[in-house]
């Protein structure tokens, strides 16, 4: 698709050098690379700095609720199994407020590509500490360094075998922008969590702080043990290696494949359904 | 003939498949028949009854008389002795007092059956007396055991045989036979979830929560043949935006819960008060507050309903009152929610979606989908634009093209928004798309002309009710002189319509199942009408025709003015949680 397509009239809202910016353009990208109408993707997200991203890309979207943006891109990719379906919002989002959805999403396994804007702290409600923050960070919630460990999301995900688990970085557009592809593309739920600095609310966790430790991976992903090896690393080590890339992925039946395979298409205009053999059945 | 059986037995020992059972049997006979279940939130012990009323002539609901009692054990007798009268029957195992004792267990062992036959044997006792055709229960008794093992089917068989045998030394003159063509039995969930079919429901998601769940349950029973999906989400805010994102995405689906789970759905009904997404919720009320009385019923959520979701924005509540209207309004919640595309509110309580009725047929529904586009747009897009999703048009309600509709792409948004959908925070926008939401309940009124059922005798008092208490009004209707007002089309209210039916009435009393009085006060945030009376029950039961009777004797002494709180005749306590004694 024509990256002429994509682009609205609006101009993002976010702090200059944000590293929304840069997923932003990697999302893009990605879908340039589609072979898609946009009128076949659906961007659905949550609320937080993230969460405006469908603002900024004509295709259809839904602005969802902070925490809920995944059942709801499941309920529209079961609907219509023929949309690609992309969900992103903040750690915040997903996984504090909606960290039940996403427990459930390894199961589920519908076929849809979740971004996590990871950048350690709650952005649009001004410097609080997210699920993600790393021990010690000083925020508006613990002026004296948070003292709770974070949110392990990526080892998370592998232990619960969810289909595709890949970690990118908003300082690098050009692999993001093949990762997102790749999740696109793996029939499965695929999970993307994307460093992102927030140059606003974390001094910590900038760019500089990240280009040090970031390196792409060349495991194999479809080894659990290596997938699991490397999922943990960035904790074994303190932060000091980060790994990029697919960390683990499997493919199994989708949820979408699985309704499409009992029930068949359901989108369209809507039929009267016909309850005749149901009143037969009910009788003795 | 009006004959009232009721079925009682431990949880675990089958009262309510032997209920279900005699509702069906005689229904194929072509009698009316209600059937309602009691018991408590155990899964073992604790006492199950089910009332099963059998009629040529129309009826509505159960009642307290007992004509025939079928008791396994002795907790049965105990708990409807008082319901009791001279004529009745009463037939149980060895542990009753009085009445036809069938020596279940020894019969059990000499012809060796499988223990489980018991409510069989029994209920084969009372439908050899009855006179009632053997070929049929013969043939039922295949179906409901039939892909169960050989051993148990046979058992069941000669179980029926035997109580065949076992009536003949108990002749009476009840007797029954065909008397119309067939009838067939429904719940009011199952209404609820044949309307949702027939309305061109396609999803369905739930969160498992009584009594809501027995529409999911009959969705899944009856999937294959409906083609329908049904999703358990794993909580209820996920069952919600599952259902908003399909519906979303142009195919109708249903959430469903009781007030609890509904608790936790309402930060989503305003997202789709302002995105203006239609879906439709199912709410079955039951007693609370919070976990309450599970499994007991009530109708006190109403408040709950009507300020659910935050901020300002138009919805639409429905509230049938039986199973014909259950069907009828769930089939057109769809249609209203893409019409006008906005929450539509089905609700119900535990006594409306447990009971059963017999129905002889059900309309088609037609559906209507209003300014949804499921068509691509012939009109391209310039660079950049986006399709106005929010137009301001004078009904209030702007076209909203599906995802997959070339040239409709639009952001469906929480946030406020401007015409073409991207976020707002501009005051006469804003303003503007008040309004615009507001429209709809102008356009609502005109168009499906909302209004209450007036059923008349010409009388100069009415009694109001709602929902699911339509059903011993209309019961206790054919007894007073009293017109009765029925409200099943909540909200929006036609105010001027319905002032000018209640100003009709030199007296005016509402009658509720719940202790705020609910309706009443929410009747009077729109429309000027004075109470002289309202009768209120809060026990965790349904009224009871006679109940209704006796408070309106005793308010006629007072001259119809007050509020009559109505008690139970008998404290169910000691039996419904047996482990306390
Ligand atoms: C139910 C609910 N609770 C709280 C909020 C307020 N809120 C908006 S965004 C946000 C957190 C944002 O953090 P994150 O998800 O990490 O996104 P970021 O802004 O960092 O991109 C919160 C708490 C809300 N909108 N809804
Ligand atoms: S506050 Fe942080 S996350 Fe939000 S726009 Fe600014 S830099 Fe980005
Ligand atoms: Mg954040």
């Amino acid at each position: 698709m024509n990256i002429s397509y994509i682009n609205t009239n609006e101009k993002p809202q976010w702090c200059p050098g944000c590293g929304d910016f840069g997923i932003l353009m990697a999302i893009k990208s990605a879908l340039v690379n589609l072979d898609r109408d946009p009128s076949e993707v659906v961007i659905v997200s949550g609320i937080g700095c993230g969460g405006k991203t469908p603002h900024y890309i004509r295709t259809y979207g839904y602005e969802g609720l902070h925490g809920r943006l995944l059942p709801l891109a499941l309920g529209i990719k079961i609907a219509n199994p023929d949309l690609t379906v992309i969900a992103i919002g903040g750690d915040g989002d997903g996984l504090s407020e909606g960290g039940n959805h996403l427990l459930h999403f390894s199961r589920y396994n519908v076929d849809i590509t979740y971004l996590v804007q990871d950048n350690q702290v709650y952005g649009l409600t001004t410097g609080q500490s997210s699920p993600t923050s790393h021990k010690g960070f000083k925020s508006k919630t613990y002026p004296d360094g948070t003292p709770i460990e974070p949110v392990k999301q990526i080892p998370l995900l592998v232990s619960q075998r969810a289909s595709f688990v890949a970690a990118g970085y908003a300082g690098n557009v050009k692999h993001l922008s093949q990762l997102i592809t790749d999740a696109i593309n793996h029939k499965g739920f695929s999970f993307v969590n994307i460093y992102q600095p927030c140059i606003t609310w974390n001094y910590t966790n900038g760019y500089e702080w990240y280009q040090k430790r970031v390196y792409i991976t060349d495991h194999n992903p479809e080894d659990y043990n290596q997938a699991w090896e490397k999922a943990n690393e960035p904790y074994n080590t303190n932060w000091e290696r980060i790994p990029l890339g697919i960390i683990y992925k499997n493919r199994s039946v989708t949820l979408d494949e699985e309704v499409m395979n009992r029930v068949g298409k359901l989108a369209g205009i809507p039929n009267p359904g016909d309850i005749s053999r149901i009143l037969e059945r009910l009788k003795i | 003939m009006d004959l009232n059986i009721k079925v009682a037995a431990l949880a675990g020992e089958g009262a309510f498949s032997i209920g279900n059972l005699l509702a069906k049997l005689f229904a194929k006979l072509g009698y009316n028949v209600v059937a309602y279940p009691e018991y408590p939130s155990l899964i073992k012990g604790g006492l199950n009854v089910i009332h099963v009323r059998i009629s040529d002539r129309e009826i509505h609901s159960p009642v307290h008389r007992t004509d025939i009692l079928l008791s396994i054990g002795k907790d049965g007798y105990k708990f409807l002795k008082n319901s009791l009268h001279e004529d009745s029957i009463v037939i149980g195992d060895e542990s009753i007092d009085d009445g036809i004792k069938v020596p279940i267990n020894s019969l059990i062992q000499q012809h060796n059956l499988n223990p489980k036959v018991k409510n069989i044997l029994i209920t084969s006792v009372l439908l050899g007396i009855l006179n009632y055709p053997k070929d049929y229960v013969d043939r039922a008794i295949v179906n409901m055991f039939g892909n169960k093992s050989k051993e148990i089917l046979e058992s069941n068989l000669k179980a029926v045989q035997i109580g065949y045998d076992l009536s003949k030394d108990h002749r009476t003159d009840l007797s029954v036979k065909r008397i119309d063509m067939e009838k067939v039995v429904v719940s009011g969930n199952e209404a609820f979830g044949l309307g949702a079919i027939a309305g061109g429901m396609k999803i369905a998601s739930f969160y498992p929560m009584t009594p809501a769940s027995s529409l999911f349950h009959f969705l899944i029973n009856v999937k294959d043949l409906a083609k329908i999906y049904v999703i358990q989400a794993e909580d209820e805010i996920a069952a919600a935006n599952i259902a908003i994102g399909a519906n979303y995405a142009g195919v109708r689906a249903l959430t469903g819960t009781s007030g609890g789970g509904f608790a936790l759905m309402t930060e989503t009904v305003s997202m789709a008060g302002i995105a203006e997404t239609p879906i439709v919720f199912f709410i079955s009320q039951r007693v609370g507050p919070s976990t309450g009385m599970p499994t007991w019923t009530e109708q006190a959520d109403l408040f709950q309903i009507w300020g659910a979701g935050q901020g300002d924005f138009p919805k639409i509540i429905l509230a049938p009152g039986n199973v014909e209207q259950a069907y009828r309004y769930m089939g057109n919640a769809f249609n209203l929610a893409q019409k006008y595309q906005l929450p539509v509110f089905v609700l119900s309580d535990k006594f409306l979606s447990e009971s059963y009725f017999s129905i002889s047929q059900l309309p088609s529904i037609p559906v209507e989908t209003g300014k949804i586009i499921y068509e691509d747009i012939p009109e391209v897009l310039s660079v950049g634009q986006r399709f106005l999703r929010y137009k301001l048009e004078d009904d209030g309600i702007s076209s909203m093209p599906v995802p997959g509709v070339k040239n409709g792409m639009h952001i469906a948004s929480s946030y406020e928004h401007m015409q073409d959908s991207f976020t707002t925070e501009n005051f006469s926008e804003r303003k503007r798309q008040v309004e615009k939401r507001a429209r709809k309940i102008e356009t609502i009124i005109e168009n499906e002309n909302p209004k209450p059922d007036v059923y008349t005798k010409k009388a100069d008092k009415a009694i109001v009710c709602w929902g699911s208490q339509l059903l011993p009004m209309l019961e206790v209707f054919r007894e007073i002189d009293f017109d009765l007002i029925h409200f099943s089309w909540l909200y929006p209210i036609n105010i001027q319509y319905t002032e000018q039916i209640l100003k009709r009435y030199r007296t005016i009393g509402f009658i509720e199942n719940n202790s705020n009085m609910a309706f009443y006060r929410f009747l009077r945030m729109f429309v000027d009408v004075k109470a002289d009376f309202n009768i209120i029950k809060y026990t965790g039961r349904q009224f009871f025709p006679h109940q209704i009777l006796d408070a309106l004797d005793r308010l006629q002494e007072k001259d119809y003015k007050g509020i009559e709180v109505i008690e139970e005749d008998f404290d169910t306590y000691e039996l419904y949680t047996p482990w306390r004694y």
